[in-house]
């Protein structure tokens, strides 16, 4: 079933369409889910809210592109959990990812939601590196892979990706600040 | 927790960029992500070998004590053997048609029936075996 029949289904009320979104992104989810939790129950907790995300919101939504779609859902699941769980005591990916910004970062929370500007700013950012370093800072900083993980994927050392995410880093604060964003 | 509003920009990142980034899941996540009732499956598939595993030898030692019985198996090296008395060279004559009785106590080895023998001479070891 390809995701255009599995969103028809959902507009259906088909429970056939779940369970073939839980066969084709279940692992996908779970990997965005431990990314960022680190922790295997919590993960799959994230993963079943995930899917009843789906079913609640398909229909009324109908996703282009579903697999980016149910990323989303998983990964902000996944990130409100970890901010409920501020007391926890192991370290994930994401957690990692905090620390590696903190120096970009100012304090008090932004609702980025309806932020078009930043929007434009981000993308634009992405539109303009080499599509190699784009896909590198997206799964660090989208999927929240780990910079091994990234390196095993890509073939190189973990140091080779941890200087290129440093550098990265670096021209997004400048590409930032130029476009007037304050994070 | 520290401040999140990084992770938040992240989300602004268009469907395309996501979609060509998209790794292939791990093998660790392939392992630990399969579902729950899958995870259950197997391991209640292991639980349930293991049990049978064990069932059978724990019937098989069971039903070879009670049905074989020690006396009957010529290689048997239960603890019983080890509290036997010391064998000794010591030859025990039996005459025909003598009708005997075997004690434990003076012959060192336990009574199973009475009957007769023929006249022949056997030590301890070959009258147990038999």
């Amino acid at each position: 079933m390809n995701d255009n029949q599995i969103v028809e289904m959902l507009f259906l009320r088909s429970e056939t369409a779940l369970s073939s979104v839980q066969n084709k992104y279940g692992k996908y989810c779970y990997q965005i889910a431990y990314n960022v939790l680190g922790n295997d129950s919590d993960a799959q907790e994230c993963v079943n809210d995930t899917y009843l995300r789906v079913w609640q919101s398909i229909p009324p939504n109908q996703p282009k592109n579903l697999l980016a779609y149910i990323g989303r859902i998983a990964r902000n699941l996944s990130l409100d959990r970890l901010r409920k769980n501020s007391a926890q005591k192991h370290r994930s990916s994401a957690t990692v990812i905090l620390e590696e910004v903190s120096d970009i970062v100012s304090d008090g929370y932004r609702d980025f939601s309806d932020d078009v500007f930043a929007k434009i700013a981000i993308n634009s950012f992405l539109e303009k590196l080499p599509a190699k370093d784009r896909k590198i800072f997206v799964q660090r900083y989208w999927y929240s892979y780990s910079a091994k993980d990234i390196a095993e994927y890509i073939g190189k050392d973990e140091y080779f990706v941890n200087v290129k995410l440093a550098r990265l880093r670096a021209k997004l604060k400048v590409h930032l600040e130029k476009e007037g964003i304050e994070l | 927790m520290k401040n999140m509003n990084f992770m938040y920009l992240m989300d602004l990142i268009d469907d395309k960029y996501i979609v060509e980034a998209k790794m292939i899941p791990k093998t660790k996540a392939d392992f630990i992500g399969t579902s729950r009732f899958t995870s259950f499956l197997s391991s209640a598939a292991s639980v349930a070998a293991t049990v049978l595993i064990l069932g059978a030898i724990f019937i098989w030692t069971l039903v070879g004590k009670d049905i074989l019985g020690p006396h009957q198996s010529s290689n048997n090296t239960s603890s019983d053997e080890t509290t036997d008395p010391p064998i000794t060279t010591e030859p025990i004559v039996y005459s025909e048609g003598l009708e005997f009785e075997l004690n434990k106590e003076k012959d060192g080895y336990k009574v199973m029936g009475i009957g007769t023998c023929e006249d022949t001479v056997i030590n301890k070891s070959e009258a147990k075996r038999s």
